[in-house]
């Protein structure tokens, strides 16, 4: 991320103009240099001295987090960002590897932090980045190794920083069924901001938009380039497409980077439909490996000549890119190397392979890792030389075929068709629970969802249509027996409902009936548990 | 020159084929969901599920309600061209649950999917298009 330095070099150019937008929240740059200044003395206050300290973060985007990482850059401190989406076997392999001595994260991520236990993790900090930390709770990490944002941002600034620590930086690198920790210890920042400039044509009046999680390495590099360039960064909302049509739009966003999952619901909202009429946006990056081609031409039509699908891996950064224009006529997967990197094909000999011949792909560049911090992978590394000298490649677990156009095509993955291994006696007891449920006389009609919700967990919903009125009760029995003798290691939460809403092919309307449901079945749950706990006091 | 999938299977030249004919009509089968423009997103999970076996689950994202039927025939049109041995189970789902990097939560989504398929085996789509 930025550092103290550029920040100051913008407040000085520039002290009223905007530099971070975050909903109602903006920072200037002044405001974001004295932020940062002074999370950077209370970090420094808490840490050695001297010596390599890592921090990680399981956090949303927002203000805060950028300016911790700036804080982080500043003082030299790797941070590396961990997905909130990995299990929490992934996720302590990775802390165990790291060995972090501050965490970054959020209310919200905070019990999924909780839950992972690593031999170091007792002398790690905590730090709350969404507000102060007030409550005690029973189990929680509590007392000096917690803090909140607030009280960082109370520090005075440091009247000097400490010196310069060795650079390190690191990625989560998912493979296959563990996730490895990639690590970097060279810089390669600036030349990679000049390669994006060169590239992209990005310059100071750009507005950019984050729309992607900041783990995620192609956003946090962009974001990093377009701060220092002295753009102003536009944070989108979260899981909430006509807001985000509205940042787009009231911003006058130029760039951005976005998850594709967030544009795929972008695009499908009617409210994205006017946006190619601004006619401000002109980059929009997203990862490119599953955009499908709806997603390109909904794109072309709603937001113009914008979207880039960018060819990108936590171990080796952004590597190609596709234009808007080709897109729509080139296969999907394909990408051009952007500056900075080397794209080739192997032959089963390690040696280059001519254009249309098949092999696995293998990348070069100044944003490709050293290594892994494990060392029991296997080896990826290899150097060749194809006409610009020695090269070290990364050889990826891609197969693909550079065109006559010098264009990558991805066509597969080297492992073959990944086979995925689940809880059979699960799903055999989900598959029969279905038709012992629908031979109950005591419904009209009914539909079994497995949910994982952060309010209900992994459990089974079971919404049903009673048979007559006044027969609810005795139906949520029936059913709520039923579906414990079948799966008694899952949570079941049955509830009578007017009508069940079917597509016009026969299927349910999950996301409809769940949008009813769950919030009744929320509610019902807070008052069994308040009745609980009247009756114990 | 042998390659280490002929290594593998150095024992059983047919299972050695079979296992590449799989994998190559699968990479295929993901190529040709990411070209439908009548579907809005696709995503396929090779599993194992009681009854059916080995199996590969397809699960698409209508671009609306009315195009739910026509999007289903053009993603088993695909299935059979590019794994015409294998029964797909083709379905319709409201979301597929992704990382931000785009990659399919795959069991999450067969989690989704499960009561689904449940239903098409009792009573087949197919029947009632």
């Amino acid at each position: 991320m930025i550092n103290l330095d550029d920040i100051r070099r913008h407040a000085a150019g520039c002290p009223g103009g905007v530099a971070l937008t975050d909903g109602e929240k903006r920072l200037t740059w002044q405001e974001f240099a004295e932020a940062v200044e002074r999370v950077a003395a209370g970090l420094a206050r808490r840490i050695p001295r001297q010596g390599p300290v890592r921090s990680v973060f399981l956090a949303d985007r927002g203000w805060e987090l950028v300016v911790v990482m700036a804080a982080c850059a500043t003082l030299g401190v790797s941070c590396t960002g961990l997905d909130p989406a990995a299990d929490t076997d992934r996720l302590t392999h990775v802390l165990d590897r790291l060995e972090p001595s501050l965490v970054f994260t959020s209310g919200a991520h905070r019990p999924v932090l909780d839950r992972c236990l690593w031999p170091a993790g007792s002398q790690a900090l905590h730090i709350l980045l969404d507000g102060p930390v007030t409550e005690r709770t029973p189990g929680q990490r509590t007392g000096p190794c917690l803090v909140g944002l607030p009280e960082l941002l109370g520090t005075p600034p440091l009247t000097e920083l400490p010196d310069a620590r060795p650079y390190e930086s690191f990625a989560m690198a998912p493979d296959h069924d563990l996730t490895r920790v990639a690590v970097r210890r060279n810089p390669g920042e600036q030349r990679q901001l000049v390669d994006l400039v060169d590239e992209f044509g990005f310059d100071s009046t750009d507005v950019h938009l984050l729309a992607a999680p900041l783990w995620q390495q192609t956003a946090q590099d962009l974001t990093r380039a377009m701060l220092v360039l002295g753009a102003r960064v536009v944070i989108g909302p979260e899981q909430d497409p006509a807001a985000l049509a509205a940042t787009v739009r009231t911003a006058r966003a130029t760039t951005g980077v976005i998850a594709p999952t967030t544009l795929s619901e972008l695009l499908a909202h009617p409210d994205s439909a006017g946006l190619a009429d601004t006619g401000r946006l002109r980059c929009l990056v997203t990862p490119g490996r599953h955009v499908g081609r709806w997603v390109v031409n909904a794109a072309w039509e709603r937001l113009g000549p914008a979207l880039h699908l960018a060819h990108c891996s936590p171990e080796t950064g952004l590597t190609g890119i596709m234009t808007p224009e080709e897109s729509l006529v080139v296969p999907m997967r394909s990408a051009r190397p952007t500056l900075g990197n080397t794209v080739v094909v192997l032959t089963e000999h390690d040696e280059a392979a001519a254009p249309g011949v098949t092999g696995r792909v293998a990348v070069a560049g100044t944003r490709v890792m050293d290594g892994y911090l494990d060392d029991d992978g296997p080896r990826r590394f290899l150097s060749l030389d194809i006409g610009q000298g020695e090269q070290r490649f990364l050889v990826t677990g891609e197969l693909g075929h550079l065109d006559e156009q010098s264009r990558l095509v991805v066509t597969g993955r080297a492992g073959g068709a990944p086979l995925l291994e689940r809880d059979t006696a699960v799903d055999a007891a989900l598959l029969r629970l279905e038709a012992d449920l629908l031979n109950l006389p005591c419904l009209r009609d009914i539909a079994v969802m497995r949910v994982n919700h952060p309010e209900l967990g992994d459990s089974l919903v079971v919404p049903f249509v009673a048979v007559a009125v006044g027969r609810e009760a005795t139906g949520v029995k029936a059913l709520t027996a039923t579906c414990a003798r079948r799966l008694p290691s899952l949570a079941t939460h049955v509830l009578a409902v007017d009508d069940i809403p079917y597509s016009p092919t026969g299927r349910i309307r999950e996301t409809e009936l769940l949008d009813a449901v769950v919030p009744i079945i929320a509610l019902n749950l807070q008052l069994e548990q308040s009745m609980h706990q009247e009756m114990s006091s | 020159m042998s390659t280490a999938l002929d290594e593998l299977y150095a024992h059983d030249r047919f299972e050695a084929d079979e296992q590449t004919g799989f994998d190559e009509g699968f990479a295929a089968l993901e190529r040709e969901l990411l070209e439908l423009p009548c579907v809005r997103e696709c995503a396929v999970v090779h599993t194992r599920l009681p009854d059916l076996g080995e199996t590969v689950v397809v699960a698409f994202v209508p671009v609306a309600g009315e195009q739910e039927a026509s999007g289903r025939r053009a993603v088993l049109a695909a299935c059979e061209r590019c794994l015409p041995w294998l029964f797909g189970q083709v379905v319709a789902v409201d979301a597929i649950p992704r990382t931000a990097a785009g990659d399919v939560r795959a069991g999450a989504l067969i989690d989704r999917a499960l009561p689904q398929i449940a239903r098409d085996l009792m009573s087949p789509v197919a029947m009632s298009d």
